[in-house]
């Protein structure tokens, strides 16, 4: 990821350098270096490309669908964000030991992604789940206490996506490689 | 397809986990509402990032569990923790105000409020008073053990409450009778009985309730034979046949007095065993006491001769 602001600016001085020959007549049809505006796609504050993003942002919303879902069921809350295979797996196992025991999460979640790969059909997005302070508690309670089950670790988690149409939606899970 | 790959040799190199699995999933099945998540040990749980867990069974390393290497306290009663193998409770950040320190044979630290905690149960003491956490570890993810609010006693441990329960036992001193009381004969049974022991008393401190239950008594006639053992015996009737013994000498060597001259000082003792219920459920408390003794009580009893001397024979 470090590399992308050095690529930025090496395209900026080519940028301006077109847009004052252009403004000085200095010369017919002038013409962008080629492949300039494909090298550099734009990126956000965070280094992400739109399409990155766009990943990332899956993974988000899957997230708020498992972890900040309070008493509604998985099934209700996944639906259109992944894949029909993979969805029945997350139902049977988050029914359960999440939902037929009478247990919900509580706490708070974040995910911080470190490495995002994007291709034509596929994408993964790694990173650290941070679950330090989220609980299993009983479905009718409002906070954890003795008794709650307590996460309290850092996941290193990649999720991996399929594209159906124009959405990404989550096909499967890997325990991540990198450090949290 | 990555995935399925991983998923399938997690599958393999757990291969126990086939069974542990069948049975947790039958556990959960069957588990009534709010079934906390667990593993058949020596599984433990796996967090899986997709609001799911998986029971895995870790590798081997050196168990916190075990005693003191190098045996240091051979004869320790209490199995303790390995402090150097404790797990960095990283997951509770800065929130670590004390610890690791062990409990038992857990890794325990105290945080102060982690959000989403509920605040400990009651009013704060004082306005000062701060909400207290305390978390184990078994070797793994630190748990949440239990809370309270500071300015006010932390809670007391298992084998505090017992002690504490057992202190509240109150086994009434016996009484040492005999009979004959105070003056006895060489070769004449003298019978021995406790008057005022109980057969069994209890003592609670907060849920736990101890109680004491008659072992055994035993008389020391005080004259060097040894000791007798007897059943609880409370009354003059009872101890003539369960609780007696004839002197076979003087009690002139005696360290006590009747009367101005040398007895034997007889004493009893009764021995009560203990036993520990919260809610009515038997327990078992590791450190405490496994018997409980009444006061000893003694009786002096002065044993003379009869000597009989023939004077006419017919």
């Amino acid at each position: 990821m470090s590399d992308r602001p050095v690529r930025w600016r090496s395209v900026v001085p080519t940028l301006l350098l077109a847009v004052t020959l252009a403004a000085c007549g200095g010369g017919d049809d002038p013409e962008l270096p080629e492949g300039a505006a494909s090298a550099a796609p734009s990126v956000d504050a965070d280094g992400y490309t739109a399409e990155q993003r766009e990943a990332i942002d899956r993974v988000d919303a899957f997230l708020a669908a498992a972890y900040g879902r309070g008493t509604q069921s998985i099934a209700e809350t996944s639906k259109g964000l992944v894949t029909d295979e993979y969805r029945a797996e997350l139902i049977k196992s988050n029914k359960a030991q999440i939902e037929d025991p009478g247990l919900k999460w509580l706490g708070p979640y974040s995910f911080t992604a470190s490495e995002v790969e994007v291709g034509d059909d596929r994408a993964s997005v790694t990173g650290c789940l941070d679950l330090t302070s989220m609980f299993l508690v009983p479905r009718g309670d409002k906070a954890a206490g003795p008794g709650s089950t307590n996460v309290g670790q850092v996941l290193p988690a990649t999720y991996l996506f399929e594209r159906s149409g124009d959405a990404w939606l989550l096909s499967g899970y890997d325990d991540g490689e990198t450090s949290c | 397809m990555l995935n399925r790959v991983r998923r399938v040799m997690i599958a393999l190199v757990v291969s126990v986990l086939t069974c542990a699995g069948t049975l947790i999933a039958l556990s959960l099945a069957a588990s009534p509402a709010s079934a906390a998540p667990s593993c058949v040990p020596p599984a433990v749980i796996k967090w899986i990032g997709v609001s799911e867990y998986e029971c895995v069974i870790p590798a081997p390393e050196p168990s916190p569990g075990t005693t003191n290497p190098g045996g240091e306290n051979p004869g320790s009663p209490q199995p303790t923790c390995d402090l150097p193998a404790a797990p960095a409770p990283t997951s509770l950040g800065d929130h670590v105000l004390e610890g690791p320190y062990c409990q038992g044979t857990r890794f325990c630290v105290t945080t102060d409020l982690v959000v989403p905690l509920a605040l400990p149960d009651g009013e704060p003491p004082n306005e000062d008073s701060e909400a207290r956490y305390r978390w184990c570890s078994s070797g793994g993810t630190y748990q949440l053990e239990e809370s309270w609010w500071t300015g006010e006693e932390e809670p007391p441990s298992l084998l505090e409450r017992a002690l504490s329960a057992i202190g509240q036992i109150n086994l009434a001193t016996p009484t040492l009778n005999t009979s004959p009381t105070g003056r006895t004969l060489v070769s004449l049974d003298t019978w021995f009985w406790a008057a005022g022991a109980s057969p069994s008393a209890t003592g609670s401190a907060f849920d736990l309730v101890a109680t004491a239950t008659f072992s055994s008594m035993t008389v020391d006639p005080g004259d060097g034979s040894g000791t007798i053992s007897c059943p609880l015996t409370t009354t003059r009737a009872a101890a003539e046949s369960d609780c007696s013994h004839a002197y076979r000498r003087m009690s002139s060597g005696g360290t006590a007095t009747v009367g101005g001259r040398p007895a034997y000082s007889a004493s009893v003792r009764l021995v009560y065993d203990l036993s520990f219920t919260v809610g009515g459920n038997a327990i078992v408390v590791p450190g405490a006491p496994a018997t409980l003794e009444a006061p000893l009580d003694s009786a002096a009893i002065r044993v003379d001769e009869v000597q009989s001397i023939v004077t006419d024979v017919d």
